[in-house]
């Protein structure tokens, strides 16, 4: 497609992990296109290799071979200070929140610019902001043991949104939450897709809850990635969970 | 308590008081000194570690096992050891300013080891949060290690506290002055068992109230 920008690109991925009983391939030749404003999701069985690919895209693992381009950038090309420079035009969203237990909701949100050295007066204001747009004002001077699990998620949202990453990285957004709860956070993220333009790439057990805001689902089984059935962006969620074949809870 | 009158207390009060005071002074001198380098250690260790934010395998294994050396040398031992290191410090190997340095000695691997265990606890996945936000080992360490692991780092302090108090009376015993000096020159060689009383009365409150503070303190910031 001619004028659409590709903003995550993953090009023959592998990673091989050194085991007791001999190496082990988590990722095997996976490559990915993912373009800008997408929302696409990644299921698969535990196991599959969906946590090494996020980490690799966040770049907290280095890959045995291949690359990844984000934003047209090679994000393992540089040194450790490009590393971390590349680091800061993605948001992550972690599966456990990961959320800091010595800060309030609106602490973590203003970690992120901290880092960055934005001043504290500007952070602040800017933390409200995104506070606010996944709905968590009112809980803003709450620590994260005072929060539900649905409001921690929208604190880890508005944490990986702050910073006004390209993409935004979501590992399992929804699977520790009730069903209306996780429900609200799938309509939270449409709408920020939509307000913001964010691509965003979402791994999940729980298709049935987010194909319906995604672009297109892929399959990721044994390290190898397989595309729905037909053009995979043309998937419906109806062909996610056949093509799924089972595997998908 | 027929020893227990304004007579006794104006005789013995001001031994009491003079010797409190100077078992305070040597327990938060050694104890701020302990903290800082015993933290400084802890946290290189930290991140010096097998899978730690600057893995240096040899590093932490010099660092290990200098913890380990200086935590088993009984500390008479080590107060009379260093010495040289105590007079070359303080220009003294006698009374209680000099017995800071030892107790000083004493407290920072102890202190290493204490902050070591308690940043294990921090959970490796705000660690990794914070690496994907783009953070550099020294941001991770302010933001993240110490302010996440401080309940854990108080209590640490108050038991460290504790144990100094222990040692100041061991570094009195052999001319440190203090709560252990009194006790020792006023109740076992004059046989004045009312001071060595007196002075295990305000040793046993000293611990007692260092151990409510830091329990409290601890508490005040643990968040779970």
């Amino acid at each position: 497609m001619s004028g659409v920008k590709q903003m995550i690109e993953v090009q023959d991925l592998s990673v091989t992990y050194a085991s007791p009983l001999g190496p082990v391939e988590a990722l095997s030749h996976v490559s990915l296109t993912v373009n800008e404003g997408e929302i696409v999701a990644i299921c698969g069985p535990s196991g599959a290799g969906k946590t090494t690919l996020l980490r690799c895209l966040s770049m907290l693992q280095l890959p045995s071979s291949g690359k990844i381009l984000v934003d047209g950038e090679d994000v393992f090309a540089g040194t450790s200070h490009d590393v971390r420079n590349a680091r800061q035009k993605i948001g992550m969203v972690f599966q456990g929140f990961n959320l800091l237990r010595s800060r309030t909701a609106l602490g973590n949100v203003i970690l992120p610019l901290e880092i960055r050295g934005v001043s504290r007066k500007g952070a602040s204001e800017k933390a409200c902001k995104y506070l606010d747009l996944v709905h968590m004002s009112h809980r803003r001077d709450f620590y994260p043991h005072e929060l539900s699990g649905g409001e921690k998620q929208r604190v880890a949202i508005a944490r990986a949104l702050v910073t006004e990453p390209r993409v935004l990285i979501l590992d399992e957004p929804t699977s520790a939450l009730d069903p209306e709860t996780a429900g609200s956070i799938v309509q939270s993220l449409r709408e920020i897709n939509h307000s913001k333009g964010i691509t965003m790439l979402i791994v999940t057990h729980q298709i049935d809850l987010l194909a319906p805001i995604c672009d297109w689902v892929t399959y990721l089984r044994e390290g190898q990635l397989s595309e729905a059935p037909g053009s995979s962006r043309e998937a419906t969620p109806a062909e996610a969970r056949v093509a799924a074949g089972g595997i998908v809870q | 308590m027929t020893w227990f009158d304004s007579a006794w207390l104006g005789r013995v009060g001001g031994l009491l008081f003079r010797s409190t005071l100077e078992t305070l002074g040597m327990v938060l001198g050694s104890l701020i000194g302990g903290q800082i380098l015993g933290l400084a250690l802890g946290i290189t260790l930290i991140l010096v570690r097998p899978g730690g934010l600057k893995e240096n395998r040899t590093l932490h294994s010099v660092l290990n096992s200098t913890v380990n050396i200086g935590r088993s040398i009984p500390f008479v031992i080590l107060m009379v050891t260093i010495m040289p290191f105590t007079r070359l410090l303080t220009g003294t190997a006698i009374g209680p300013i000099a017995a800071v340095v030892p107790l000083t000695v004493a407290a920072i691997p102890f202190v290493a080891r204490l902050t070591e265990t308690a940043m294990l606890e921090v959970e490796a996945g705000v660690i990794e949060a914070c690496l994907s936000m783009g953070a550099t080992w020294q941001q991770i360490v302010r933001y993240v290690l110490v302010p996440e692991s401080l309940p854990s780092l108080i209590a640490g302090a108050a038991t460290t506290a504790v144990n100094l108090v222990g040692y100041s009376t061991m570094a009195g015993a052999i001319g440190g002055g203090g709560l252990g000096d009194l006790a020792v020159r006023y109740g076992y060689q004059r046989w004045q068992t009312d001071v060595m009383l007196a002075a295990l009365v305000i040793l046993v409150g000293m611990v007692q109230g260092m151990q409510f503070i830091g329990d409290r303190m601890s508490a005040k910031f643990r968040r779970r």
